[in-house]
Order: C-alpha cells, then structure tokens, then sequence
C-alpha cells in the first residue's frame, strides 16, 4: 500500500456499551433463567417480540412481560454458506425467523435440523445454566419438535 | 404552490474502487458535472440550500457533517446532512421548494465502500444489539436471504426467476456506460455462480461500487431560467419500516407499497400498471426487484416474476423497470441511489 496515497484508520466501532434498558433488561434476564417472555401491550392486548418499552403500532408503553412458550414455526429461513467476503464457511449454517402461537413478531435464531422446511415446529434448546449470561444466545439454538 | 424540477445532475465513480480521489474530491467531481448541467449555475450565488446524504460509519469520519460544505460549494450557506438514502434527500429539497421559501436545492450523496476495510463489521452494528447481534451472524446478506425465501415460499418465485433477473439486469447494463459489473451472463452462468446465502447466490446480491451523485432541484420559476429540459417531479413519497426487523413483513415490503401510494396521489396516478412508462426500481438483491415491481402497482402482488418469464427481452409493458438503469450491473455505492441514468 502506498502510504502516501491512502493511510490506514481505525475507528473503534466494537468499543461501546448498549443499555438494555428497564424492558430489555428484564427479558435477558428471563432468558438468563431459561423463559422466553414476550412484551405485553395493554393498550392492544398483544404480545410482540422481541419486546421493546415502545409499541411500534400503538406507541404505548410496555411495562409488562408474560411467559411464552418457547415451541413456535419457521416462517422462513436462510442456510449461510459462505461469509460476506465470499470465504466458504467450515459447515453451512441455517438461521430462521421464528414465529411463536399469538405473539406479533418472533426471533431470528439458528435452527439445527437434518432438513429444514418453512411452517416446521421448532423448540428452544437452552445452554446449560451455568453457560447462561442474559443474552439471546443462552438459546444456543432451534430444534425440530 | 410551486412546480418543482430536476435541473442538473451530476456524477464521479461508479466503479468498484475509485483509487485516486477520496469522497471529497468524488462529491466535487459530481458537483462541477451536475452545475455544468444546470445551466452553468454558481453554488456560491445560485443556490439557497445544500443536503448531503451521509453516515459517519460509512464515511470513517465522526462528525462527518461537518465535511459536508465545501466539496459542493456549500461553505457559510444553509447545509445539513440527512443518514439516509439520497432519494429521501430529494424528497427533502422538493419539500423545501414546495415551501417556497428556497427556490434552487442540491442533493448530494455519495459511498465508497472501497476505504471501509470492516465492511461488514459495519453492516452488522446497524443490527439490534438485544434481539439480532448477539448472534453474529458470519453474513449480514442473511437477513436479505430470509426475506428472499419468505417471499419465494409465499408466492411461487423459483431460482430461474431469479436468474432472468439477473440476466436481464446484466445484458441491460451493457447499455449504460456506468454499470461496471454488466455482462452477458446466461442461466448456466447463474447456476455456477456459487450459493452464497441460500437461496441467494453470490449473482444475487449487487456488489458495491464508489460513486458519487448530485442533483439540483428548482422552483418552477428557477427551472425555467437554468434548463430547457426540466424533468418535473410530480409526486415523493417515503416510509421508513419499523425498526424491529423481527415484526416487519418478511415476504413483502409493504413500506414501498405505502411510499409509492403516496407518491401516486400526489401525482394524480391511478392505474400505475397502466400510466407509468418507465421505471426504476432498486434491485440491489434480484428478488428486490420483483418485490418492488409489485409494490409499485406495475403488477399483481406475486406476479412480477411469471410476467417476467413471459416477456424477458422487453424492457417495456408489464415491467417496465427493466431498463439499464439496474443497480445490480451498476454496483450499489449504498447512499446513492438516485442515479444518474
């Protein structure tokens, strides 16, 4: 490279802290203890997920969270064959937007099956307890029911 | 309430590395062409507001605004920044126009992803940092991928659709002296493209290019003083989706469909299928562009890709947005969407 021509920068983009917030906080912390919870709006009377303090259709105030389970259906999915600089991943890897039974939204997540289609059931396997830090990934991923 | 006018539009790149001007010099590149294109137009004298189009990520700048000014003959003038697309700013400046309280507004926008050396470390951190980035997913064009299947499961779209897309999309942009991927691909070309994100092979998904682009807008009254030719801008419209990628539509990008209904009404459209001529469509993945033929109205929800099968050399009729103006050929320089075409 020449350096007079072009120089290097680095912009710490990885060096911040993200607040979760009073309902974020709240459902990692049920994801912590092995719950999939999902934000209830009293205003609509729906539950939606992930949850967020802010409705998007009411743009009321979510202050409640209600257990879900944590079985929902494959509404579509991806399999990742290759990186984003076009280097051929180790296996494929397959990634979902799941759909949970009267929840608005769901969750993108990793799915392990031999065969994935859309509309398959699919379940939550937890990490172990001792493994869980509050975070999406304590599902390590979904499985077929 | 005034008219409002394209008057001059201008361009520097597009081309997958501009190796010898840093966005700054693109932005005045494409500033000088799109002022000699007005008419000669002085920005010091001429213009009364200047928007650019930016995001300090994407530039490697924080407090990227402030570069703003002076590549486009803004500085001491009323400048701001809009972290957005460039058609959102042109839909700014026509609002501003409308209000009668500026007569000639530059747009300009500009991306050289060529500089970012994290590109998709970038990409990734646009992601919710709760729900989606925890997961780290190794390729962001996943997200694309899972609106891909969503609307090919749900309305019968097939890979060889695909692959007319991006045939016609290649063989079109050997027309347009801008499009640096164009090409005579065919569907055996398609199939040995590799799969990237399935069902998206790397053909699929429009790769980057550095450009810049500047537009100027103008009253009725000032249209008429700086061009013979004003293109007039008869309706904007624009929605944003829900920042919850989780609770959008998967399979339909019901935001351009409301975006385009608002445009139609300011426009007098009633029947797009039937008035619009010719369109444009942004096509940075080859299902987009199905997606967004059928947002538009130009055909039933689920039909754009069989209409396409039946017509593929025609650039007109059905799917009229067939054009050389497709961004796949041309390369995505990902805030420059309005194009130069």
């Amino acid at each position: 490279m020449n350096r007079v021509k072009y120089f290097q920068e680095v912009m710490e983009i990885e060096a911040y802290v993200y607040t979760a917030g009073p309902i974020g906080t709240r459902w990692l912390q049920e994801l912590k203890n092995g719950r999939l919870t999902a934000a209830y709006c009293a205003k609509c009377g729906k539950l939606f997920l992930p949850p967020k303090m802010f409705e998007p259709e009411t743009f009321e105030e979510a202050v409640e969270l209600r257990p879900i389970d944590d079985v929902g259906v494959v509404e579509t999915y991806a399999v990742i064959h290759r990186g984003f600089d076009g280097e051929e991943l180790k296996e494929p890897v397959a990634v979902a937007f799941i759909r949970f039974p009267g929840v608005e939204g769901g969750l993108v997540h990793y799915v392990k099956a031999k065969e994935l289609r859309v509309g398959m059931r699919v379940r939550a396997r937890w990490r172990p307890v001792e493994q869980r830090v509050g975070s999406i990934t304590d599902i390590e991923c979904f499985e077929p029911v | 309430m005034t008219k409002v006018a394209i008057v001059g539009l201008g361009w520097s790149g597009f081309s997958p590395e501009v190796v010898d001007m840093s966005f700054r010099e693109m932005m005045f590149k494409a500033a000088q062409r799109a002022y000699e294109d007005a008419g000669g137009l002085d920005p010091r004298r001429d213009v009364d507001a200047f928007i650019s189009c930016q995001e300090d990520f994407w530039e490697g700048i924080s407090i990227a605004d402030e570069f703003a000014p002076d590549p486009i003959g803004g500085a001491m003038k009323s400048v701001y920044t809009v972290a957005g697309d460039s058609l959102q700013c042109v839909g700014q400046a026509y609002a501003m126009i409308k209000s009668g309280l500026f007569d000639v507004v530059v747009v300009e926008s500009h991306g050289k992803p060529s500089d970012m050396l994290t590109l998709h470390d970038v990409m990734s951190m646009a992601l919710d940092p709760i729900s989606l980035r925890p997961l780290g997913l190794a390729n962001i064009h996943a997200l694309a991928a899972l609106e891909a299947r969503a609307y090919m499961a749900k309305y019968g779209v097939g890979p060889q659709h695909l692959a007319e897309v991006v045939e016609k999309a290649h063989r079109a942009g050997l027309r347009n002296p801008r499009a640096s991927y164009a090409g005579r691909l065919n569907a055996g070309d398609y199939e040995l493209s590799p799969v990237v994100v399935d069902p998206l092979r790397e053909a699929d998904i429009a790769k980057f290019v550095d450009a810049a682009v500047v537009v100027v807008l103008a009253s009725e009254a000032a249209a008429r003083d700086l061009s013979d030719t004003p293109v007039w801008v008869e309706g904007v419209g624009w929605r944003t989706e829900t920042s919850t990628l989780e609770l959008h539509d998967w399979a339909f990008p019901l935001h351009a469909r409301m975006a385009a209904e608002d445009a139609y009404r300011q426009a007098k459209i009633a029947d797009p299928a039937k008035e619009v001529g010719f369109a444009e469509v942004d096509n940075r993945y080859s299902f987009k562009e199905l997606q967004h033929i059928e947002a538009l109205g130009l055909a039933p929800r689920g039909s754009a890709a069989e209409m396409l099968l039946e017509e593929p050399s025609t650039q007109a009729a059905a799917c009229p947005s067939t054009s050389a103006a497709a961004r796949w050929p041309r390369g995505s320089p990902s805030k420059s969407t309005a194009s130069p075409d």
